[in-house]
């Protein structure tokens, strides 16, 4: 989705008053801010920024990237599990076919 | 066997190759914020500084309440994923490729059927994984094929969630020729300009304009079975 940072910047600005240029705050709204919104409003903010999909950034807002973040721990790396059958098919065909042979 | 792939579901890539020719494992996590901070912090600034890469500029930080939130909303089915390396020493999770992406949304070849929405796609550049402070990655060792396999765990979500690996994604403008190319290459089919979209704001307000790619069944399973032996 090539939409301009300054789209985003500009939502929270319009539906949360927040500073456009503060990349940090628009950061922290549209974190915990915007999940409290109603549906409509939610749907607004999602169309506003679809309109704007593609189009190029009328202004610069300076990135600010947090410094010194430690490395994601394993414990705040859950698995993404599969379907039991796509890892363990052979497993458990296995097991059915034994069973069917005992009866 | 697609028709096995489309039942019984695929378990996601545990493998990718490497420079030095060894594999090298890796792991498929549910994208956490501690993810999306670290990249933010430490790969983003990187890939800002080449302004060739489709995702110069981006900023995670925003994309990933933005999406879950959206697609909450519109009960589209968020999900996010993380494919990255593990070190169960010193207890530590190399965030490699990040993937956000809606479960459930009209197919692009088929308005009657659901498919997956690749909504962000982003992998680490190299010199990213090679310069971690206290755990630098060597060369020989960095996971290669990092692309495929970030669509390939959005192909694999498809198949397992009984969307028989229907998948689509908008290729960035950014990204050019090249980029669209390299989607062909991976099998998905370029949705001609003057088609129309699914019913929803896209075709409002993003409608096709020959960038929107998408794997039907068939491409889908043929695409993900060239990624078994890495599973």
């Amino acid at each position: 989705m090539p939409t301009p940072i300054t789209a985003f910047a500009d939502a929270a600005a319009k539906y949360g008053n927040i500073d456009p240029n503060d990349i940090e705050a628009v950061q922290a709204w549209f974190a915990e801010e915007l999940p409290k919104l109603p549906v409509n409003t939610i749907e607004q903010v999602l169309h506003g920024l679809l309109e704007r999909d593609g189009t190029t950034a009328e202004r610069e807002i300076v990135p600010m990237y947090p410094e010194r973040v430690p490395l994601p721990s394993l414990g705040s790396s859950p698995p993404a599990l599969p379907p039991l059958l796509a890892e363990q098919w052979r497993t458990l065909l296995g097991r059915l076919l034994r069973r069917l042979r005992r009866r | 066997m697609g028709f096995l792939r489309k039942q019984r579901g695929v378990p996601f890539v545990r493998r990718a190759p490497t420079e030095g020719g060894d594999d090298v494992p890796i792991h498929v996590a549910k994208m956490t914020a501690p993810h999306v901070l670290w990249w933010h912090s430490h790969v983003q600034p990187i890939i800002d500084r080449d302004p060739s890469r489709a995702d110069n500029g981006w900023n995670w930080l925003l994309y990933v309440p933005f999406a879950e939130v959206a697609g909450r909303v519109l009960t589209r089915k968020p999900a996010g994923y993380t494919i990255g390396i593990s070190d169960r020493e010193r207890d530590r999770f190399i965030p490699c490729a990040l993937v956000q992406l809606l479960g459930r949304v009209p197919a692009l070849d088929d308005h009657r059927r659901e498919s997956v929405f690749v909504w962000f796609l982003s992998t680490a550049p190299e010199e990213a994984l090679t310069t971690i402070e206290d755990h630098p990655i060597p060369v020989d060792q960095v996971p290669r094929r990092l692309g495929s396999i970030a669509l390939d765990v959005a192909v694999t979500h498809s198949l397992n969630k009984r969307r028989l690996g229907r998948t689509a994604l908008y290729a960035d403008e950014r990204g050019g020729d090249a980029l669209l190319a390299w989607y062909r290459r991976r099998g998905m089919a370029v949705l001609p300009d003057d088609d129309e979209l699914p019913r929803g704001p896209r075709r409002l307000l993003k409608p096709s304009d020959g960038r929107y790619c998408y794997y039907t069944v068939p491409a889908a399973v043929e695409a993900s079975k060239e990624l078994d032996p890495l599973r």
